[in-house]
């Protein structure tokens, strides 16, 4: 009882010693990584060199969750017009002859047989939505036998009660291209304008451009372009975008999703004469890869509580996403009675390439990824994030960036002591063997400094997918990083004194 | 008041069981799924599916899913192609159970890529991704012994090699056809079975692999083609004059042939002699 007093006063003088020194340290590191905090907020910012750390994080995070989780996220099936699809396509090579260049452009009849194996899927076994990565407006010069069939099945599609929503990519060119002088954005006409200008139609068109960073890595999908049609100016949704909404159509868009300023904003932005191009996109929320190449890919499975299984039952495939041939696919469709629907059901189907001639890959954080896939990414990252990933609010970000101040000032003054402590062990085993020298590493304070910023930063990343897990992202590694540098300046300042 | 809770706990914990036992009941009976039915060559009745659970599938459809465990048999003659999770596809033409889904990522393997990246972010990660890839390619062999492009091998005593593609090892392999079946196994890839005398006729190979995945392929033994002689037999000029005689008659009367001609013109092959050039050349002498 009577050492109570002393411990007391000798913690309040451990405090005023600390307090003196590390309070300011504190106060300094929070203010720089506050303001850090700020700046990052302006785009233009965040686009600079400063916003480096957090991409850098934020895709160590994609990595660390991708494959790993299904989410509540309708399951996608990639129809893949891939080499083998292709293959069974092309002429046969005459024996001593060679094989010359193919197509540039992506089979119709067979893009006709896939659409319609969908078309007939029956009801309780139709997708929720279908899209297609391909550009039915270019030309296929002496393929205008498939080009018919192909609007053939499209005609069917849109008579068809049963047929889902289908959305079909479009590119848009720069009016300079059909020699105009302006920089508005031109959609040509195509062979199947009249079926998706039908009101009660299903036919959709949509873009899929990618926007990148300064390296060349996808990041952000361009949520909607303004083009000019026969009709008139129009928006020119993303195909992702579409999607999302066709797949949250029985639950609706969530009234604070962040797509919905680009739904709200776009007809008015469209309407202008000279609209301005969007600088930045909507973030896509990585978490299926399907790397160049790889064939042995496996995705984890649904939970037990996605509601598809209602309509789908159990039976039904469990995989989060699954890619199959568009051979295989289109070879069903010639089955008829003796070809199963239930791969479809309730799912997100993509009908897109990784075959070479395409070429169709982009960098991405988590690999080099086919465009399609990309997409699928977009458009079911969007219903696990709830209509995109939010910022974590203000007041959060401050508080926990005030708190990885604390640390760094308490991480500090810690090694401060330690290295205290590692001076008198050095000088204790200066005349000690090799080894003995050795086993004092651990307490060395540049070792245990690298120890802090690796934990610290592994702590950031968890922190990252779990509120990546919950629909947000927030932007925390150039403050905390602008903290811990004004931190080390301070300390090594103090040394100096 | 504390008997009252307790028997409330008691059942709160008896019904919370009951549902979670219910539950895993509930996912255990659930179709997994492991893969797909892409194709089905021959007749789809000749094909079905015996179902991990104990179900079946009398006539199963293309784009059919199926589960780990199920059994997948095809019969007359039917081939069943299989695109399944982490292996790629497999061709059936017996029987073959459906192997669980392999090669599932991992939260250590995604770490360990992170982490390479942040190491080596300008490397191609070619070496590190096969390492990282996990599940075995699809088994497969290949049968070296026959001529590269051929599937037929001459009648007499072999010993086939047997070269494994893919699967895990130790592989095993049957050669079936012949009187007796010969079979060997082998750790690693490569497969000698022992020398049999193999007659004309249709042979099957079977290898399996240590999952107990399958497959199997055929090849035919055919009777040895008559021998080329080294040098050829040049013709003797009375027996093209006879031949053109022969020829001669021939045009006046289509339906004649000399034996002569006939005998000249079936011999070219074993003579090493073009058949149509000698008959050119009787032709020749005969204008």
């Amino acid at each position: 009882m009577t050492e109570r007093p002393g411990r007391i006063n000798r913690l309040r003088r451990i405090f005023v010693r600390v307090s003196r020194s590390a309070w300011r340290r504190f106060i300094i590191s929070s203010v720089v990584g506050l303001a850090v905090l700020g700046l990052m907020r302006i785009p233009q910012v965040d686009a600079t060199m400063f916003g480096q750390p957090d991409r850098e994080m934020m895709e160590t995070a994609f990595k660390m969750r991708a494959d790993l989780k299904g989410g509540m996220a309708d399951p996608a099936l990639l129809i893949d017009i891939d080499d083998d699809s292709l293959a069974g396509t092309l002429p046969k090579v005459e024996p001593g002859g060679f094989p010359t260049a193919p197509p540039a452009t992506t089979p119709r009849a067979m893009v006709a047989d896939v659409l319609e194996y969908i078309r007939t899927a029956p009801a309780g076994e139709a997708p929720k939505v279908v899209l297609v990565d391909m550009d039915v407006a270019t030309p296929t010069p002496g393929d205008e036998e498939a080009a018919a069939k192909l609007r053939g099945v499209l005609v069917a599609w849109n008579q068809t009660p049963t047929a889902p929503p289908l959305v079909l990519a479009r590119q848009s060119f720069p009016e300079v291209v059909y020699g105009g002088t302006g920089n508005k954005l031109i959609l040509p006409a195509t062979i199947i304008d009249d079926l998706v200008a039908d009101k009660h139609g299903k036919i959709f068109w949509g873009q899929v451009k990618v926007m990148a960073d300064q390296n060349g890595v996808m990041r952000e999908f361009l949520p909607y372009e303004c083009v000019q049609t026969p009709s008139g100016p129009q928006v020119l949704y993303s195909s992702a975008l579409l999607a999302y909404g066709f797949m949250a159509a029985e639950t609706g868009i969530p009234k604070d999703a962040p797509v919905r300023k680009w739904l709200s904003t776009a007809e008015g932005v469209c309407a202008k004469p000279n609209p301005a191009p969007i600088a930045h996109g909507e973030l896509i929320n990585f978490h299926l890869s399907l790397g160049k190449g790889e064939n042995g890919r496996v995705w984890p499975e649904l939970p037990p509580t996605w509601p598809g299984f209602k309509t789908c039952g159990q039976d039904t495939d469990h995989a989060i996403f699954r890619r199959l041939s568009a051979a295989d696919v289109a070879a069903a469709a010639q089955a008829g009675p003796d070809a199963s629907h239930a791969l479809l059901c309730g799912r997100l189907v993509l009908v897109g390439g990784t075959n070479t001639v395409a070429s169709d890959f982009q960098q991405t954080p988590l690999n080099e990824m086919n465009g399609t896939v990309i997409l699928a990414n977009a458009a079911t990252g969007l219903q696990l994030s709830n209509g995109g990933l939010r910022r974590v609010p203000w007041y959060l970000q401050i508080s926990t960036l005030l708190l990885v101040s604390l640390m760094i000032t308490g991480g500090f003054t810690v090694t401060r002591r330690i290295r205290d402590h590692y001076l008198g062990l050095k000088d204790r085993h200066k005349e000690s063997s090799f080894w003995v020298k050795v086993r004092l590493t651990p307490f060395n304070p540049v070792v245990l400094n690298w120890a802090f910023a690796f934990a610290a930063h592994w702590l950031g990343i968890s922190l990252l997918i779990f509120a990546m897990g919950h629909g947000y992202w927030g932007y925390l590694s150039a403050p905390a990083f602008a903290a811990a540098a004004t931190g080390a300046m301070q300390e090594f300042a103090d040394d100096d004194d | 008041m504390t008997t009252t809770r307790t028997t409330t706990f008691r059942l709160a914990l008896a019904a919370g069981a009951a549902f979670a036992t219910l539950a895993l009941a509930g996912q255990a009976s659930a179709c997994a799924g492991a893969g797909v039915v892409t194709r089905i060559e021959g007749d789809p009745a000749s094909v079905s599916i015996k179902r991990a659970d104990g179900g079946a599938v009398a006539r199963p459809r293309v784009m059919e899913v199926v589960c780990a465990g199920d059994v997948v048999r095809a019969g007359g003659g039917a081939k069943v192609t299989l695109s399944l999770d982490g292996r790629g596809s497999v061709q059936v033409t017996s029987s073959y159970q459906v192997a669980a889904r392999g090669g599932a990522p991992s939260l250590a393997g995604n770490a360990y890529r992170a982490v390479n990246d942040q190491v080596l972010p300008d490397m191609k990660r070619l070496p590190w991704d096969v390492r990282l890839k996990g599940p075995d390619d699809p088994l497969g062999f290949a049968l070296p012994t026959l001529a590269q492009g051929s599937q037929k091998l001459p009648a007499g005593n072999h010993s086939l090699l047997v070269r494994v593609l893919g699967g895990t090892g130790p592989y095993s392999a049957v050669l079936e056809g012949g009187s007796a079946p010969v079979s060997a196994t082998s750790a690693t890839g490569e497969i000698r079975l022992p020398s049999a005398a193999l007659g004309a006729g249709r042979y099957t190979v079977t290898v399996k692999d240590a999952t107990g995945e399958s497959v199997t392929g055929q090849f035919s033994v055919v009777s040895p083609a008559q021998p080329v002689p080294d040098t050829y037999r040049e013709l003797t000029d009375p027996e093209v004059r006879a031949a053109a005689t022969a020829a001669s008659l021939a045009r006046g009367a289509p339906t004649t042939r000399s034996f002569e001609a006939e005998q000249l013109l079936d011999k070219a092959p074993s003579n090493g002699l073009d058949r149509q050039r000698v008959f050119d050349l009787i032709e020749s002498y005969g204008e």
